[in-house]
């Protein structure tokens, strides 16, 4: 071999080494910063987990004056109104993905699909102010005193809807929640319904199903488990979900039956009180409710992925 | 150009053919054009005709046209928004390309089977109720006969009898291809699309399902698109040649494979091109 072409094969041999040692580089620092995220949470919510033991999880109150706290009415906020949100959007994102992969006509499935895909763009603070200036007064003026009239009238389910319209609260949060999940689950339930193979669909409407009834009792079944892992997406984010949240929900630290009432989320008890959180403790608590946030959040998007992954296989 | 040579290998491999005298017309297709959404022609003045209780072959080079035309019968490119056909079909006199033609009932009387077995996602035995239950309502009993019938008539009872509530993606491909014919037959259609139903299974499942062919044309007016051209002569009474969008040549089968008037067809049957 020629001297120069051996030094220009060692020289590209250098370049490579060099080049797969940043891949690496960077590669673990991901898993470094995640790692690091969790021993921080975990070290700095050591303060309040052993001031108040497990019962932080139980415990209500939540008093920054006599240094008492517990999560119990920030656990309950995240939880309701990330289900009701689910609930509410759930089904209308099943609805158009059924409508964008079956019934839309081909010119309108294009600008349809992007503008859905848009409404993810939109800067959560949008959402919050949007919720704050518009959807509130609009529920606290027309739809919560219907509800309270209506629903509030009857036993049993009543308690869900009584007490005064505000307007903020738990229902507004879940309803704003609603629609920003609505992208995500959408845009993965339209995309797994794409999964259900040509032929399986068109024999099924060989067979003389109508479109509710391929959609029913062929597409929900062969896709079930990408449909919950597309859920238990939106869920994630509905969970974690602040800014919006903070400006609808009222930041109230208390357990109500009525989905009216104020009430408050983890992230959004965080996001108002990090500034005030003057002692060890109070800072503490804030933490310690950042990782039970970050563990549920943590499990709910994991099983997703796997729910997911396991549609890939088929 | 060589006179036109007699295929006599394709037609050899034929077995117990019975000569299946004339049935009345079933399907008769007069003028058919079909125009894809892009604005290809995809059939040219495709005329016809499928007798009952017969076996008609569509074959062809890819691209021909034959599996457009069979998806014409049961109006399943309906399902494409922008396909069109024109022309006329009609299944005992009725014009099927009609927009007042009510779908779900002509897709119950005019059933298909695919290139790949598509089990739904569901039992064994529900994969054949199912189709039966969008249009009747029976008793268990009832049903439980029903099924056993179908079953029995796609020769697959024996194998699934004692797994009837397992999943059918269980069962092997050729044992799928089978369910998915009884599940068609459930139904009590009156015609049977076959969309090469046989491409993707191995010889041994290959000629259970010609064996079942050619049993259900005691019953039912079967058409057959297929790329084996030993396939269309063992099963099918009638041959329709189709060449880029046009039906070349349609006649008795032995004609097409022995003595086919047109030196296209000839060249087709013969391995000359295709």
């Amino acid at each position: 071999m020629e001297p120069d072409q051996t030094s220009r094969t060692n020289r590209l041999l250098m370049q490579d080494r060099a080049f797969v040692s940043l891949t690496w580089l960077s590669a673990t620092t991901v898993v470094l910063v995640l790692a690091g995220v969790m021993l921080s949470l975990l070290w700095d919510s050591i303060p309040a987990l052993s001031t108040f033991g497990p019962s932080f999880l139980w415990t209500e109150r939540w008093s920054p004056a006599k240094e008492i706290f517990g999560a119990a009415a920030p656990i309950f906020g995240t939880l309701v109104t990330s289900i009701i949100a689910m609930i509410i959007g759930v089904p209308l994102s099943f609805g158009i993905a059924v409508f964008l992969t079956e019934i839309c006509p081909m010119p309108l499935r294009r600008p349809i699909g992007i503008a859905i895909e848009l409404l993810a763009g939109i800067p959560s603070i949008i959402y919050g102010l949007w919720g704050f200036f518009v959807l509130a007064p609009v529920m606290q003026h027309t739809v919560q005193p219907f509800l309270i009239e209506t629903f509030g009238q009857v036993p049993g389910i009543g308690l869900l809807f009584s007490g005064a319209p505000y307007g903020i609260g738990m229902l507004t949060a879940s309803l704003v929640l609603a629609i920003m999940i609505l992208p995500f689950v959408t845009s993965v339930t339209r995309d797994v319904f794409e999964t259900v193979p040509v032929m399986l669909r068109e024999s099924a409407y060989g067979m003389g199903m109508t479109t509710w009834e391929v959609v029913r009792y062929i597409m929900i079944p062969y896709t079930r488990l990408g449909l919950v892992g597309g859920i238990m997406l939106g869920l994630g984010r509905a969970l974690g979900e602040t800014m919006a949240v903070t400006f609808v929900i009222g930041n109230s630290h208390r357990i109500a039956t009525s989905l009216l009432a104020p009430a408050t989320t983890i992230s959004a008890s965080i996001a108002n009180e990090f500034s005030e959180a003057t002692s060890g403790l109070y800072t503490s608590s804030l933490i310690a409710l950042g990782l039970i946030l970050f563990v549920i959040s943590f499990s709910v998007l994991a099983m997703a992925k796997w729910l997911l992954g396991r549609v890939e296989t088929f | 150009m060589t006179e036109p040579t007699p295929v006599t290998d394709a037609f050899a491999g034929l077995k117990n053919r019975r000569s299946r005298e004339d049935h009345p017309v079933k399907v008769e297709v007069r003028g058919l054009q079909f125009h894809y959404a892009n604005g290809h022609q995809a059939l040219h003045d495709v005329n016809l005709t499928l007798r009952d209780k017969t076996v008609t072959a569509f074959i062809g080079p890819s691209g021909c046209g034959k599996s457009t035309l069979l998806r014409v019968l049961n109006r399943m490119f309906d399902l494409y928004p922008g396909q069109k056909a024109t022309g006329e079909v009609l299944l005992d006199g009725r014009n099927i390309l009609s927009p007042r033609e009510d779908l779900n009932l002509l897709r119950a009387k005019v059933g298909m089977v695919f290139q790949k077995p598509t089990p739904f996602p569901m039992s064994i035995y529900e994969n054949i109720a199912f189709g039966i239950r969008l249009y009747e309502r029976l008793s268990k009993a009832e049903m439980a006969d029903r099924v056993e019938a179908a079953l029995r008539e796609a020769a697959l009872w024996d194998e699934v009898k004692d797994k009837l509530h397992q999943s059918g993606l269980g069962l092997s491909g050729g044992q799928q291809q089978r369910l998915c014919i009884a599940r068609a037959v459930a139904v009590k259609p009156e015609v049977l699309l076959l969309d090469e139903p046989a491409s993707a299974l191995d010889p041994i499942s290959t000629a259970k399902i010609e064996d079942l062919i050619d049993k259900l044309a005691d019953e039912y007016c079967i058409a057959i698109v297929t790329h084996n051209m030993q396939q269309a002569a063992r099963t099918s009474d009638y041959t329709a040649f189709m060449y880029l969008g046009q039906l070349i040549e349609f006649d008795r089968t032995e004609t097409i494979f022995t003595a086919p008037k047109n030196s296209r067809t000839n060249d087709y049957v013969t391995g000359r091109f295709g």
